[in-house]
């Protein structure tokens, strides 16, 4: 129980005041996730920081964040130190593999998720699968599509964050405040799309949601 | 009432000009709303939301200013952490001399610390030798030339734009007192505040109505000489008509609110032209209406030292 107050104050005081008023995130279409209320999603989002997890979670209302899952790199934040407890507790982590495996006794990580998705949960997932170069869109990979093609009536949600990479890049150790905006996108469901067509149109759709004016710029170089 | 203005220790002529910026509200927004509904157009628009900010601005700054000294300068140092937030973010070098960079957030609080304090040797000196300093070395020890020169040359001008000029509003509040000038600080930093953002109006509105020879049409093509003379006019008989909130003498005062009115026109400038250079129209999204923080306390950064010294040359050296 304690640990649910620790997590409770985390969510909805801690988090919202340091990414809006310290680090200076700003939220768009909000509405778009909070409205789906008990309803099941999926959020596809690009990735450029740590911070993009935390921008997430920090949108979702109290009961969704319980029943979320952010799926994460098995060889970057598995381990058994504390560190790996807390991250797991506050960032709702869910670990898999990067590779598919090559025999059948090894772990297939689209099928991890797929069982969470089955038992109910939301999703927090990333295509691109690693935070990749400093505010720049790497093309995504086929896991969500192997993924998402066996739920077609799932509630897909893109994400576009635009700016996190300043906050906290990958190989910086200085976390510094900076203007960056994280926007939801609406939902859209996959129906009968085969595994390529729904990465396509997913990477699409995140894509569309960084097209809009006032943009950070795309790199520090000009 | 009366009870709680002695419980906050508020000078009678800082309660008299609270008056004042309240019934200068009061008219703008009038005489907005009758101009709009007489003959509506985008740009009694563009007025009715900057006035609208303006209430909400004021409403901030007398919170802050009259409540609890603490809160002024924790109000004016948050004011510097936001600026400077602002323009690391529209800068250009995200990726480089990070480290300096959070040494330099880091220097806001020791920099309004010294301020509360009243060090003033410290408060002077702990920016441009020792901050400097530690940031140039940890630029260095990055073992890196690429894009060396502009950290070394963009952080500390961010730096003294956004903390070291913005800080000198709070150690207004530090100065001791004078004998026979009873509206302290607080009063010091209303005149401040007031001259700079009314001479900024100023400007603005005589430009409008009478400009028309263009000073500087590259960086800001809606500065005018007669916007920059006739705001200096303004300021300065306003400059004279709250006097009462300094300890300077008639002649003394002309020359500070002549002084300010050219400051924050440069400090106008020098923030239009960065924008320029880098390409946006503002600096962020903050204030209806104005646009950014940084547009709007663009002369402040300025204005601050250059008072602040002026007076301490005239009255308390």
């Amino acid at each position: 129980m304690p640990g649910r107050i620790f997590l409770f104050l985390f969510h909805r005081f801690f988090l919202p005041l340091f990414l809006r008023m310290v680090l200076g995130v700003r939220f768009l279409g909000l509405e778009n996730v909070q409205k789906l209320k008990n309803k099941q999603f999926f959020i596809a989002a690009n990735h450029n920081s740590h911070m993009d997890t935390l921008c997430i979670l920090s949108a979702l209302t109290w009961k969704q964040y319980l029943n979320t899952k952010v799926v994460a790199a098995q060889d970057y934040f598995g381990g058994k130190g504390i560190r790996t407890k807390m991250i797991s507790f506050f960032f709702r982590t869910l670990l898999i593999p990067r590779k598919r495996p090559e025999n059948s006794l090894e772990p297939d990580p689209i099928e991890i998720v797929q069982v969470e998705i089955r038992k109910g949960h939301n999703i927090v997932f990333f295509p691109e699968g690693s935070r990749g170069v400093m505010e720049e869109l790497a093309p995504f990979k086929m896991g969500i599509g192997y993924i998402l093609k066996d739920f077609p009536k799932l509630e897909v949600l893109p994400v576009f964050a635009d700016g996190l990479g300043f906050i906290f890049p990958k190989g910086s150790h200085w976390l510094l405040p900076h203007h960056a905006r994280v926007k939801f996108g609406v939902g859209f469901q996959v129906d009968s799309r085969g595994p390529k067509e729904i990465r396509d149109e997913v990477e699409f759709r995140v894509k569309m949601l960084g097209n809009w004016k006032g943009k950070m710029r795309k790199t520090s170089e000009d | 009432m009366n009870a709680l203005i002695e419980q906050l220790s508020i000078p009678p002529q800082v309660t008299q000009m609270v008056g004042v910026v309240l019934l200068i509200l009061i008219l703008a927004s009038l005489i907005g709303n009758i101009w709009s509904s007489v003959k509506p157009g985008a740009l009694v628009d563009e007025i009715l939301l900057r006035v609208k900010s303006w209430w909400f601005m004021t409403a901030i700054f007398l919170l802050a200013l009259l409540i609890h000294p603490a809160l002024t300068f924790i109000s004016i140092g948050t004011l510097s952490f936001l600026a400077f937030r602002e323009l690391f973010s529209i800068g250009t070098f995200q990726s480089y001399g990070r480290s300096a960079i959070f040494w330099a957030y880091l220097s806001i609080p020791i920099q309004y610390f010294f301020a509360y304090m009243g060090w003033l040797h410290a408060f002077l000196t702990f920016i441009p030798v020792f901050l400097f300093v530690w940031m140039a070395f940890w630029i260095i020890i990055q073992d890196q030339t690429e894009k060396v020169v502009v950290t070394l040359a963009v952080l500390p001008a961010m730096v003294i734009l956004t903390v070291y000029g913005l800080s000198h509003m709070a150690f207004l509040l530090s100065l001791p007192q004078i004998e026979g000038f009873s509206a302290s600080g607080k009063g010091l930093l209303f005149f401040l505040v007031f001259l700079t953002e009314i001479n900024d109006v100023m400007q603005f509105i005589w430009g409008k109505v009478f400009g028309k020879t263009k000073i500087l049409p590259q960086i800001s093509p809606g500065k005018t000489v007669e916007g920059l003379l006739g705001g200096m006019i303004s300021s300065i008989i306003i400059g004279i008509s709250i006097r009462f909130l300094t300890p300077l003498s008639l002649w003394q005062v002309m020359l500070v609110s002549m002084v300010l009115s050219f400051t924050g026109f440069i400090g106008d400038v020098v923030m239009s032209a960065i924008k320029r250079n880098i390409g946006i129209k503002d600096t962020g999204k903050s204030i209806p209406g104005h646009g950014g923080i940084l547009d709007r306390i663009d002369s402040l950064t300025l204005t601050s030292s250059v008072f602040f010294h002026l007076l301490y040359f005239m009255c308390y050296a």
